[in-house]
């Protein structure tokens, strides 16, 4: 997994699937199980942004080396 | 429910007790951060644990009870999305706190800088921010408190709830809480899984036949929701106590494995939501919309469940009093009045804890109005913190100077625009400020460059 698709796994989806998703469907009248939909959404987007993180986690995090800084 | 809440609070003093063990004289890098030396689970358990505070326990049903579905999307946005931020920028203060020898957040811009006045002011700006959170803690713990009916003094009580968390510092510094959190995540969890279950028990058709929940507008209109969620997300990840547990864990591969698996303790939110819907439809009329969690829970449970809900919000406030007040007490006796030895950075960081919950206990009880004012200013204002950090992990000609002025600048604007109402397209005015500080901290970087400063990104092997 290359830096940049690290970045937008991790960063770019939780953040697109909140900051201009929910406004949006805040808008909506639809509900699921009662609920107001931009709720339910974000409710869903808990398991997403662990499952996002642990992505970057297992297919490159883990696998680099990464010992605490010396200085000079 | 007496019985089971009071022995719950003596088994947490016990926990504390036992985090003593094999650590009876620490040095003051072991006493405020435990030497760097926490696992992925003590870490996750201490972070999550200063998390969510009674306000999350107590406000977040409260606010949908007062404020409708709303809320749900700010309050439950800004803490998802600090979750990669942190995953991202954690390594990098972990890392800066390892190169510097940090304890504290002005401690990485002293030794990076070589600046006393760079100190001074995140110092002061540090402090400030930590003044309004034990006031609300302690203001959580008055209603948890009252509801236990005892017929002594309400000061008396949050008394005894200042002398518990004194007891865990003095016990075993950054140790004490972080066991005892482990204690309290498994007893807020349970007593939110019960109370929510018990909810959707007592009210089992409610999903097929009640009508839907009202849809409700983002608090302050979607621009200003939003760019609120975009700043405290970041202001999360940069306030003084979060930078101090980022320095408890033994390792980059610790921070970033407990923050993987923190997003899945928001769990627990689904069920307060539903605690507040029950009281909604069901008529439960609590004496202030924070006390509906207590509420709902004394109608549904039997008395013990009852106090173990309550010992969980008590614990959860006592949690992050000892974690405030460990991160403050350093920020006196290292960045305010340095040259202290470690014994003496002890002692007195004891003696700044103790007037600390003094004040707090004092302030829950006679100006929770000003402090919630307050809270909100120096949450935007700490977030100007994070171009700083920023600079010193990545740039190599940003002047001290420069930072200092960002960091005042930012305040300056986001405080004078909030003060005055400024309407700036709906944007929440910590955002403008933060915007304002990043130009003039990398624009000062790029057109009068400062001597050069390794930034820390480049001491990576």
């Amino acid at each position: 997994m290359n830096l940049l698709a690290r970045g937008f796994v991790g960063l770019g989806i939780p953040f697109l699937a909140i900051v201009p998703t929910i406004p949006i469907l805040s808008h909506m009248s639809v509900s699921v199980f009662g609920m107001p939909i931009a709720v339910v959404w974000l409710l869903c987007c808990i398991p997403l942004t662990s499952g996002c993180l642990a992505v970057c986690w297992f297919l490159h995090d883990r696998h680099v080396q990464d010992e605490a800084p010396s200085p000079p | 429910m007496t019985v089971i809440f009071s022995a719950l609070i003596v088994a947490s003093l016990l926990v504390a007790l036992v985090s003593r063990r094999g650590h009876a004289h620490q040095r003051a890098e072991d006493f405020f951060v435990a030497s760097g030396q926490f696992g992925a689970i003590l870490y996750f358990f201490l972070a999550v644990g200063e998390t969510y505070s009674i306000a999350s326990f107590l406000g977040f049903p409260g606010g949908v009870y007062a404020h409708g579905t709303g809320f749900v999307s700010w309050f439950l946005g800004y803490i998802l999305l600090s979750f990669p931020v942190g995953y991202f920028l954690y390594p990098w203060i972990w890392r800066a706190g390892r190169l510097h020898g940090a304890v504290t957040l002005p401690d990485l811009f002293a030794r990076h800088y070589r600046s006393r006045s760079l100190e001074l002011v995140v110092t002061v700006a540090s402090i400030g921010f930590l003044v309004p959170l034990g006031v609300m803690q302690f203001a959580g713990l008055n209603v948890v408190l009252g509801d236990l009916g005892w017929p002594v003094p309400r000061v008396v009580l949050t008394g005894l709830g200042g002398a518990l968390a004194f007891s865990y510092i003095a016990i075993s510094g950054i140790r004490a809480p972080a066991f005892v959190a482990v204690m309290k995540d498994a007893l807020v969890l349970a007593a939110i899984l019960l109370t929510g279950i018990a909810c959707l028990s007592a009210e089992p058709a409610s999903s097929g036949r009640a009508a839907p929940i009202a849809l409700h507008a983002l608090p302050g209109g979607d621009v200003f929701a939003m760019t609120t969620i975009i700043l405290q997300c970041i202001g999360f990840c940069v306030v003084p106590q979060t930078c101090a547990f980022v320095f408890t864990a033994r390792s980059v591969g610790a921070v970033r494995r407990a923050q993987v698996g923190m997003p899945l303790y928001m769990v627990m939110f689904p069920f307060l939501l539903v605690v507040a819907l029950y009281a909604l439809r069901t008529g439960v009329r609590p004496a202030v919309p924070d006390d509906v969690l207590l509420a709902v829970a004394r109608a549904l449970l039997p008395g013990w469940a009852t106090g173990l809900v309550m010992a969980g919000a008590a614990l959860s406030a006592l949690v992050i009093l000892t974690g405030v007040c460990l991160a403050l007490g350093p920020l006196v006796t290292r960045n305010l009045v340095p040259g202290l030895d470690s014994d003496q950075q002890q002692r007195w960081a004891k003696v700044v804890t103790a007037l600390y919950l003094l004040l707090s206990i004092a302030g829950a009880a006679h100006s929770r109005a000003l402090m919630a004012a307050l809270n909100n200013l120096f949450y935007f204002g700490m977030t100007q913190a994070f171009p700083g950090l920023l600079a010193m992990i990545v740039a190599r000609h940003v002047r001290p100077g420069a930072i200092i002025a960002g960091l005042l600048a930012g305040d300056a604007l986001a405080i004078g625009l909030h003060a005055f109402g400024v309407p700036m397209g709906g944007c929440n005015p910590g955002l403008v400020g933060l915007v304002a500080n990043l130009a003039i901290v990398f624009g000062t970087g790029w057109w009068w460059p400062g001597a050069a400063v390794r930034p820390v990104a480049a001491f990576r092997r």
